[in-house]
């Protein structure tokens, strides 16, 4: 075996200038980034200070043509949503990566796992068509809805976008939790079944809820899908888990908006404030994620 | 051993050496075969529009960008198609995007024409000013916006202003409540994005003239031809569009200014007669007046003419003077 060290793998004549591009490339994507991040809070700040942050965040009327800015209806038509297709996705998304882990052979693995990868290569609006076309015709027929654009049909669009991350991440973390303990348990004299109950999946735990706060990020950011089947009412529906009522996502909002509205107003301030508050949620989850997937057991007990 | 590699690597290189430069020759054949050919190719000006200028010539091989409304896109899209096809070495783009954009653009120096189908807002005039930009706003067609309705709330209605207001504003909870005779179902009610310049006009010249807000309850859709196919597939549906996308199987209501008064449907003569009550002036802006024999001045000079009139009406739109 060869030896990789740092020394001798750059030691050769260009050594100092591929580091300094690599170097100079990598802090422009950092650069871009929080250039980003400065210019949202910058044009988002204004809203804050104009509407006040508890009107923004949970006033409950949001007609800026008459300078209401109230956007709780719409932070929580994107909740609703992303509750919804995680309601969905997650047993599915869990049970689907179990299966994946453990009981496939591994040549239907093979063959469909790509089937899986590309579900989530496909872009959004394909989906949006799907729902829009056939989901939300067959919703208002099953019914008996006026509009077949409601909480529901966005719902299910969306837990079909996720479901890939939750299962190629989750499969993953199973399927490298470490062989040793499978077999120990069962020279225990554990079933198959017992040791995926009680030493797999607690020993994975933490990575499938990993995976879980990666899907509610995607789903929570997710515009164009949502935007046409959501039914884009901004009004938080009568009662409030009634499912079945059209509703507006922050993502949604900010997308149809944004083109009409006058530079400079309050109206544009509080749709880069309605960034903010899109920016925050999935700032934390990710964190989360982030820091609950380094707390997976998994990685350093290998041997 | 290694010396064989080496050779082998020499030649590997050699070819991609080769391939590289006959690459670079094709392209440049291309290119070159592309502009000796391309005046024999390209179409010779369409008869009818003749050439307006033919003294002078700074404008000819201009390039202008026009970005704005989506009601005034199809307007500015034909016209520059037109304009093109007589002075074949201008090149016009056009973009979409809302007024919103068409305003903040011409502010920001960023188009050279703006499209839009309101009048600029204070926040936008506040702007300008403190970019140092006048904006002149150019008339270059008149719009009137239909209240469209689907087949199955009636195949055909007439309705006064107040009641059409009083049904955007949510206040009936059935068809049935607004007018007598229509079928005992709920309204559903399709409205523009908020800061559309369609929106606004409806709301504007419908509902405010009633003291009345539009229902938060309204779905909203992005743009005219959603609007008219959201219509279109859903059942006991309203909702409103310009009218020059009036197409499809909806149903366009008649409107009266006051109850008793006349129905008048949105046709064009309605709207140049003024008696049509929802019409407005679509705009074409600039940054200060165009200078005289630039390409703007020319483009909008064409837009205002009887040749750009004639495809502004033939997009569906009211042409601002009797046009042949």
């Amino acid at each position: 075996m060869v030896k990789l060290t740092r020394n001798s793998f750059f030691s050769f004549k260009f050594k100092d200038r591929i580091e300094i591009t690599l170097l100079i490339v990598s802090f422009l994507s950092v650069l871009i980034l929080s250039l980003i991040t400065i210019f949202l809070f910058y044009e988002g700040a204004p809203a804050f200070m104009e509407i006040g942050t508890f009107n923004l965040l949970f006033g409950d009327n949001w007609a800026p043509f008459y300078g209401r800015y109230g956007a709780a209806p719409l932070i929580y038509g994107s909740i609703m949503i992303v509750v919804g297709s995680l309601v969905i996705s997650i047993p599915l998304g869990v049970i689907a990566a179990i299966f994946f882990a453990e009981f496939i052979p591994r040549w239907l693995g093979d063959l469909i796992k790509p089937f899986i990868e590309l579900l989530a290569a496909i872009p959004s609006i394909i989906f949006g068509f799907f729902g829009l076309a056939v989901l939300s015709p067959i919703i208002s027929d099953l019914f008996g809805l006026a509009l077949g654009k409601t909480a529901f049909t966005a719902s299910i669009v969306l837990s079909i976008m996720v479901v890939p991350t939750i299962v190629s991440i989750s499969s993953e973390v199973i399927s490298s939790v470490p062989n040793d303990y499978k077999r120990a348990s069962i020279a225990l004299g554990a079933t198959h079944w017992q040791t995926l109950k009680n030493v797999v999946l607690p020993t994975a735990k933490l990575g499938i809820v990993a995976s879980i706060l990666l899907a509610f990020g995607r789903a929570i950011g997710e515009t164009v899908a949502v935007l046409m089947v959501s039914g884009a009412v901004a009004k938080i529906p009568v009662p409030f888990w009634n499912y079945f009522k059209p509703v507006q996502t922050i993502t949604g909002s900010i997308a149809l908006d944004m083109g009409e509205v006058p530079f400079g107003s309050t109206h544009y301030h509080a749709l880069f404030g309605l960034g903010i508050v899109l920016f925050v949620i999935t700032f934390v989850f990710n964190t989360i994620s982030d820091y609950v997937m380094r707390k997976a057991p998994t990685a350093e007990v290998q041997i | 051993m290694s010396n064989i590699h080496d050779k082998k690597l020499r030649k590997r290189k050699m070819n991609g050496k080769t391939l590289a430069l006959f690459a670079v020759v094709f392209i440049a054949g291309l290119l070159i075969g592309g502009y000796a050919i391309g005046p024999f190719v390209v179409p010779p000006p369409e008869p009818g529009l003749g050439d307006l200028y033919p003294e002078d010539s700074a404008w000819r091989t201009g390039s202008l960008r026009i970005v704005g409304s989506t009601t005034v896109l199809p307007i500015a899209n034909a016209c520059a198609i037109a304009f093109m096809n007589v002075y074949t070495e201008t090149a016009i783009t056009v973009e979409g995007g809302g007024s919103g954009r068409g305003y903040s653009e011409i502010i920001s120096g960023l188009t050279d024409i703006g499209d839009a189908s309101r009048e600029p807002q204070h926040k936008e005039l506040d702007s300008a000013a403190q970019a140092g930009v006048t904006m002149v706003l150019h008339e270059v067609a008149l719009d009137g916006i239909a209240v469209i309705i689907n087949p199955s709330v009636a195949n055909a209605l007439d309705l006064n202003l107040e009641t059409i207001a009083k049904i955007f504003a949510g206040e009936y909870a059935t068809w049935a409540d607004a007018k007598a005779g229509l079928p005992d179902h709920e309204i559903i009610i399709f409205s523009r994005e908020q800061g559309s310049g369609t929106r606004g006009t409806f709301e504007e010249l419908c509902l405010m003239k009633f003291n009345k807000e539009l229902t938060t309850g309204a779905s909203e859709v992005p743009s005219n031809p959603a609007m008219r196919q959201s219509v279109e597939q859903t059942d006991y549906s309203v909702g409103y569009v310009g009218m020059g996308f009036l197409t499809g199987d909806i149903v366009v209501i008649n409107v009266a200014a006051e109850a008793g008064d006349t129905y008048y449907a949105p046709t064009p003569e309605n709207v140049k007669l003024g008696i049509y009550p929802v019409s407005r002036y679509l705009y074409m802006v600039t940054n200060g007046i165009p200078e005289s024999g630039s390409l703007i001045d020319r483009f909008i000079d064409f837009v205002k003419s009887p040749d750009g009139q004639a495809v502004a009406e033939a997009e569906g739109f009211v042409a601002l003077y009797p046009t042949a």
